[in-house]
């Protein structure tokens, strides 16, 4: 009797050493550094999205920004803002100015070179904030 | 204690090791990104075969700046060959972006005569030399920085009765975490 008492306190030892190690080990820790890199992963794959179906070039060249942003949107969390300004080959701002909205702004830069016959420089700058 | 401790140190060094794999990816697809777009450039500007060296240089100058204004340093060397088969010059472009005060280079084409252009090129400064060939045979153009170790292979085909122009980049994306590397070169028709 006494040897099924030792052998119940051991398990149960080992069922609350289990838990304790799992709760302190396996459970997966969130950062927002973290979550800010995989964001920027995110907007690249966006933009690298974009341009296969032909539209961030077109839309970079014609000044359109509001058009990236929105189709962005459908790459990035819901819960993040953003938005994305065009600039010439002299860094000029062809559309709205953008002030930064916090500190834990990231910015992505994108690289366009022209279309067909049509070398023309643009950097499409990707803004999102909102992390917190 | 102990074990929360230990736990918060685990922690902080797993998301940090994370975050440094997802950051080193997003370089890369950044540098994918500069990649691709070099390479559209000759496409691009191939109905102006004046202007094709020019807008590669222009786009590696800008290339070079975007990247600047991240913390990334962008480094390299352009070499382009327009080979013109009605008169059958080969004019070569040779750009050097390595960021270094200046560099000796010497560039050889295997003709029968070997023909051969030495030169020293200061950061972000080019050179054009011309070179004669024979419509429709294929060369080797080498690059070589003397004193560096660094000897390159361009393969340039030539047609019989067309222009083509030979662009080759040697192009790396440097940060303080990683540097991300590549060499590639691509032959594009010159419509007449």
């Amino acid at each position: 009797m006494k040897g099924a008492y030792y052998t119940l306190e051991a398990a149960i030892s080992a069922f609350l050493i289990i838990v304790i190690f799992s709760f302190l080990f396996l459970t997966n820790p969130e950062n927002p550094e973290l979550s800010r890199a995989n964001v920027k992963n995110d907007i690249y794959k966006g933009l690298d999205t974009l341009t296969a179906r032909g539209s961030l070039r077109a839309d970079a060249l014609n000044n359109n920004a509001t058009a990236i942003q929105n189709d962005l949107d459908d790459f990035i969390p819901s819960y993040v803002y953003v938005n994305v300004t065009i600039f010439n080959k002299t860094f000029q701002n062809l559309t709205s100015t953008f002030d930064e909205k916090t500190s834990d702004t990231i910015v992505v830069s994108y690289l366009v070179s022209g279309s067909a016959g049509n070398y023309t420089p643009r950097e499409v700058r990707t803004y999102v904030w909102g992390f917190d | 204690m102990l074990l929360t401790s230990l736990k918060g140190f685990t922690n902080l060094q797993q998301v940090s090791s994370e975050r440094d794999i997802v950051e080193v990816n997003t370089e890369d697809a950044a540098f994918d990104n500069l990649r691709k777009e070099i390479e559209q450039v000759i496409k691009f500007s191939v109905l102006d075969e004046n202007v094709i060296a020019d807008n590669v240089i222009d786009f590696i100058n800008f290339t070079r700046n975007a990247t600047q204004r991240q913390g990334y340093e962008f480094e390299g060397i352009f070499v382009g060959a327009k080979a013109n088969s009605t008169n059958q010059t080969m004019n070569i472009t040779v750009l050097n972006f390595l960021g270094e005060n200046s560099i000796n280079f010497t560039i050889r084409l295997n003709t029968s005569t070997v023909q051969i252009n030495s030169s020293i090129l200061k950061d972000y400064n080019f050179t054009h030399s011309n070179f004669t060939f024979t419509a429709g045979d294929n060369y080797n153009l080498t690059i070589n920085l003397p004193g560096k170790e660094y000897e390159k292979n361009i393969t340039i085909d030539t047609r019989g009765n067309a222009d083509v122009y030979v662009g080759f980049y040697d192009i790396a994306l440097i940060s303080s975490r990683a540097t991300h590397k590549r060499t590639f070169q691509q032959t594009v028709r010159i419509p007449r």
